[in-house]
Order: C-alpha cells, then sequence, then structure tokens
C-alpha cells in the first residue's frame, strides 16, 4: 500500500515536471518563431533601403540610409510589375516610403506589396530615412516602413 | 506504528525538499536569467535613434533658405547666449532655435508618437550624463523623460561648433 502511495506521488510529479518542461520548450520555440519573423523583417528593411533601385548615389557613391526621389516614382512601377522576382528577397511583404519634412504626405508611395491568402499576423517596423531630391539638391525627411505578413 | 510514522515523515521531507527545489528552480528562471532584449529589438532600437539624428541632420530646412539642420543646429549652440535663439532667420522673426524645436515636435509626433513609442530629445553641448545635458541644453527638451519606467538608450551625436573642441550633442532616447 505504502509502495503504491510513494509512487502514485512519484508519477505525479514527474508528470508535473514533464508538462512544465513541455509548456517552456512550446514557449521557447514560439519565442524562436518569433525572432526568426524580427529579424527577416530587418533582414527586408535593410535590404529594401540598400536597393540599387532607390539607394542615393552620387558618381558611384553610395550613401547609406537615403532614398533617391527620382528612382522612388518610377522604381514602384518596376518592381510590382516584376513582383515574382522580388518575392525571393522580399517575400510576403509591404514596402512603403512616406515624407514627413518639410511636407507631411497622407500618401505612402508603395514600393512592394506581397499578401498571402491567409494572414495571421503581421509585423511592422519603421525606419526613418533621408529623402533625396536629385532636381534642387535637398534632402528631406522620410520613413520607410516594412510590414511582414505571415 | 512508529516505523510507518518515519516514512510518513521522510515522505513528507521529500515533498519539502522537491517544493523546494521547484520553488529555486522558479527563481532560477524569472529572477537570475532574466530574458535580454533580443537581436531584433536592440537592433530596430539602435536603429531607429540613430537613423532619426543621422537623416534629420542632413534635412534640408525650406524655411531657412535650404540650410541643412546640422547647421541650424550648431547655430542655435553658438548664437543662443542672449537669448535671441540664433543668428539664422527662419520665416517672420523666427530664428533657428524655436525653429528646429518646432518642426522636430512635428517630426516626433509623426513618427514615435505614431507608433507609440516613448522618447525624450535632448540637444546640449555638454552630454556626459543626463543632469550636464540639462544643465547645457540650447533649447527645452522633446518629450517626457517621466513615462518611460524601464532603461533608455540613445546615443549622443555630436557636431562641431566654432570653439575649437566644443560640440553641440543629439542625443534620442528611447525606451527599452
Amino acid at each position: 500500500m505504502e509502495t503504491i502511495a510513494i509512487l502514485f506521488i512519484f508519477f505525479i510529479l514527474v508528470a508535473v515536471g514533464m508538462i512544465f518542461y513541455s509548456k517552456i520548450h512550446v514557449s521557447k520555440i514560439a519565442e524562436k518563431i518569433e525572432e526568426f519573423q524580427e529579424l527577416s523583417k530587418i533582414q527586408i528593411a535593410q535590404i529594401a533601403s540598400s536597393l540599387p533601385e532607390l539607394q542615393c548615389s552620387r558618381f558611384n557613391d553610395i550613401e547609406p540610409n537615403c532614398i533617391d526621389l527620382i528612382k522612388l516614382e518610377t522604381a514602384p512601377e518596376i518592381m510590382l510589375s516584376n513582383s515574382d522576382d522580388y518575392f525571393d528577397i522580399f517575400a510576403f511583404s509591404k514596402i512603403t516610403v512616406r515624407q514627413i519634412f518639410p511636407k507631411y504626405s497622407n500618401n505612402s508611395s508603395i514600393i512592394y506589396e506581397r499578401k498571402p491568402t491567409k494572414i495571421n499576423n503581421k509585423l511592422a517596423t519603421y525606419f526613418p530615412i533621408s529623402l533625396f531630391d536629385p532636381i534642387d539638391q535637398n534632402y528631406y525627411f522620410g520613413v520607410m516602413v516594412v510590414e511582414v505578413y505571415t | 506504528m512508529r516505523k510507518k510514522l518515519a516514512q510518513m515523515e521522510i515522505m513528507g521531507l521529500a515533498i519539502i525538499v522537491i517544493l523546494l527545489s521547484l520553488a529555486l528552480l522558479f527563481v532560477i528562471r524569472f529572477i537570475i536569467l532574466r530574458p535580454s532584449p533580443s537581436i531584433s529589438e536592440e537592433y530596430t532600437e539602435s536603429i531607429l535613434s540613430a537613423n532619426f539624428i543621422s537623416a534629420l541632420i542632413k534635412t534640408n530646412a525650406p524655411d531657412c533658405s535650404d540650410i541643412k539642420f546640422s547647421t541650424l543646429f550648431q547655430d542655435c549652440a553658438s548664437n543662443n547666449r542672449d537669448g535671441t535663439g540664433g543668428n539664422i532667420e527662419c520665416g517672420e522673426g523666427e530664428y533657428s532655435c524655436i525653429y528646429i524645436r518646432e518642426k522636430m515636435q512635428g517630426m516626433l509626433s509623426y513618427t514615435f508618437d505614431e507608433w507609440n513609442i516613448n522618447y525624450y530629445f535632448i540637444a546640449s553641448v555638454d552630454a556626459e550624463n543626463i543632469d550636464k545635458a540639462l544643465a547645457t541644453k540650447i533649447f527645452e527638451p522633446i518629450g517626457d523623460w517621466e513615462p518611460c519606467e524601464t532603461r533608455r538608450k540613445g546615443k549622443p551625436q555630436p557636431l562641431p561648433l566654432d570653439t575649437p573642441g566644443d560640440n553641440v550633442h543629439l542625443l534620442l532616447y528611447i525606451c527599452d
């Protein structure tokens, strides 16, 4: 009788331990998945801000963290018409650029957009960025928004 | 009977030991091994603050004859001693210090306020710590220091002034 009671308690403790361990394991996997999604979001934003189709350059001298406004006018059309080629880089995401200063623009330029059939989650990252106007040689203040769909 | 009582006591002790070790495990898990901020969180925070400042100082101000914000900051820091608010005039009777603060408030509200991120911006001559920064600020800081319950992150961006060795430091703190 005593042996049975001890075994019963022992198995209960083992079961509690296993449940506890599996819960931690599941939450760790979920954390890893989230971390991976966050990293892919950053990767997409980095690639987007350094795309030759958008990046500011003078005599082959590339300027980081800067988008050329003339390129920005034409790039979305090219990128949206060739979205299959860009899918390998940007996957299911939406990349937009908005001017904040000197004029706040309500309409943001959509550079790329591809949505999955079913959206479970949407992670957004914001990157303040310089917008360069090559005609008047002026820099404006803007924001690049990267939304990753999962 | 005595043997049975001893066995019961041992079992009780064993349960207490197990419960104590479980409690210790919890303490180690949640207090000692506190989750550190993820790589992506750290990256995003540092990029947000650094990108904002670097994009800001490059920006041209159309109301100030297209002068860059970096020059406006330098003017405000160098020529604000008598309370005039700088030498460069931006619009009607508005000088660099007032102009920068006003426009930055707009930029910050369209960005950090919209994204629900707490911030605190201060431009000062000395940025060794927040007290020295407050004592040498070139205009009133933007944002609230108080709402940030966690630690703040921000790296000063120095801009050289006319006086050798003097800089104006731009600090944008973001709550962790």
